[in-house]
């Protein structure tokens, strides 16, 4: 073994340098996450159908939810017709998504109340960014690629979204390749009855 | 190596460095009397044609499968991917066992380590859902980096340390974003790395493909190590020093191609120096001016450096 070792140290050198860092931040975040508790408070945020927000306004009224539809002047291709709600649970892991959409015979201009969904109707929010745990909702802030692989052509940013708190995250679960989170907009956190 | 091969390249090293002959002499000497030998014209069109008709049939073959990819279902899909990367693969191990076949194994090799991840990348794609990239490629690339180093201690070839190479990086990289790393410090650490293991394989039989990831891990670690410290003063200021000791190794490790990585990235990291602090200036074309000095007088010291490299 030693031998071995005296004949072949740099290439060892070489294989354990990214071994012992990947064991290093292993180890790290398997202690700070031990020393945070994992979220407890549910979370309501909404998805465009495929990238804008605009017409759709979301509010916490009171604790409840208000949804409300407004076109302005823009061009059509700026406008998201469907958007959806959804519910994450990270105490069971369930999400909730419902899809909502433009209302029929809409006036352009008109700012109409939408029906909230009777699971989201239900829920009693807060608006705070942080839960009353702690936690907040953010994009996660790193990147897969590099200058190195943008040469190449390569550029892969990530699009998770994740509950932070004290350096510890836990992302949103993975919903398949057809479903990737796209400008989410936080609503609220549901409140414990 | 047996007895009267070691024996024999013993000698052979003794002359050399008696009358100051280089490996490259010795190359260059075998390929211009290659042609005298007797039935070189017969090899080489033997070669030129075994070669084109082998693109021709794996060309061929990958139209085919194209063409009709919509048609096939899943299992079809990863048969026709997998399988002939993995018959390629058990053709190239038979076919180093049998001294007739002796120049067919490489060609034979770089079929599988291509077509085996493509086919394992279309198994994950057809039967599990997610969008974890990251995972899938440690799925697929941990599993080859594996299989490449238990064929390299049976067939000892050059070609397969150049895959275990390859595969075992892409894995590191995978797990490396999969537990949150920034790409630019995993460009850095793997390119560092790189080198490292490069250097090892620049003094064993199994060179061949050191040159290649000598330019690559280097220019993997000066884009990682730049995009860390760049906009950060008075940190960036460390980036000449590293290129300084990138050169300079380049020299231990006798390799030219590091050599020029190095260079490129001294002139790279230059140029941010003139563009971040000197723009501005009224200055900025006497620093352009300088710099022009400083890039002749780099390049004739690489080529003095270049010329110590044998």
């Amino acid at each position: 073994m030693k031998a071995f070792l005296k004949e072949n140290f740099v290439l060892v050198l070489g294989i354990s340098l990214p071994l012992i860092l990947v064991i290093a931040v292993i180890a790290l975040q398997s202690i700070i996450r031990s020393s945070v508790e994992p979220p407890q408070y549910g979370i309501v945020f909404a998805e465009p159908e495929t990238y804008y927000m605009q017409p759709w306004a979301f509010e916490v009224k009171n604790k409840k939810l208000v949804i409300t539809y407004q076109e302005d002047n823009r061009p059509d291709h700026y406008i998201d017709v469907s958007v959806w709600l959804q519910h994450y649970d990270p105490v069971s892991g369930k999400m909730e998504r419902v899809r909502i959409n433009k209302p029929d015979n809409y006036n352009e201009g008109e700012e109409v109340t939408i029906t909230v969904p009777q699971h989201f109707a239900d829920l009693s929010l807060s608006d705070k960014n942080k839960s009353p745990d702690g936690y907040t909702f953010s994009r996660a802030s790193h990147s897969s690629s590099s200058i190195f692989t943008d040469i190449f052509g390569y550029n892969s940013r990530k699009r998770d979204y994740r509950l932070h708190k004290n350096g510890v995250s836990f992302n949103l679960p993975d919903r398949g390749h057809k479903y990737r989170y796209e400008n989410a907009v936080f609503i609220g956190w549901v409140e414990h009855e | 190596m047996n007895n009267d091969k070691q024996s024999a390249l013993n000698e052979i090293i003794g002359i050399a460095e008696k009358y100051d002959i280089t490996a490259d002499d010795i190359t260059a000497r075998m390929i211009k009397d290659a042609p005298e030998k007797e039935g070189y014209k017969t090899r080489l069109f033997k070669t030129i044609f075994s070669y084109l008709g082998g693109l021709f049939i794996f060309s061929g073959l990958c139209t085919l499968v194209s063409m009709f990819w919509d048609d096939y279902n899943s299992a079809t899909r990863v048969l026709v991917t997998f399988g002939p990367g993995l018959i390629a693969l058990i053709l190239a191990v038979a076919a180093d066992k049998d001294a007739r076949y002796e120049k067919a194994v490489t060609p034979l090799l770089l079929i599988a380590a291509f077509l085996q991840p493509t086919g394992l990348f279309v198994l994950l794609s057809e039967y599990f859902d997610g969008n974890d990239k990251a995972l899938a490629a440690m799925i697929v690339f941990g599993p080859l980096t594996v299989q490449m180093s238990l064929l390299f201690s049976k067939m000892k070839r050059a070609s397969l340390v150049f895959f275990w190479t390859l595969f075992g990086f892409a894995f590191f990289w995978a797990l490396m974003d999969k537990i949150g790393l920034d790409g630019d410090l995993i460009a850095m650490i793997l390119g560092l790395s790189g080198l490292l293991v490069s250097y090892h394989f620049n003094r064993t039989p199994y060179r061949s493909f050191v040159p290649f990831t000598y330019f690559v891990f280097a220019g993997s670690f000066a884009c990682g190590i730049f995009a860390l410290l760049e906009n950060a003063p008075p940190l960036d200021f460390l980036l000449i020093g590293i290129a300084a000791g990138m050169i300079y190794v380049s020299v231990l490790a006798q390799s030219r191609s590091f050599l020029v990585a190095s260079v490129i990235t001294m002139l790279g990291y230059l140029g941010y120096f003139t563009s971040e602090y000197f723009a501005d200036m009224v200055s900025w074309p006497i620093a352009i001016i300088m710099m022009g000095f400083v890039m002749l007088g780099l390049s004739r010291y690489a080529l003095k450096l270049g010329a110590e490299i044998k």
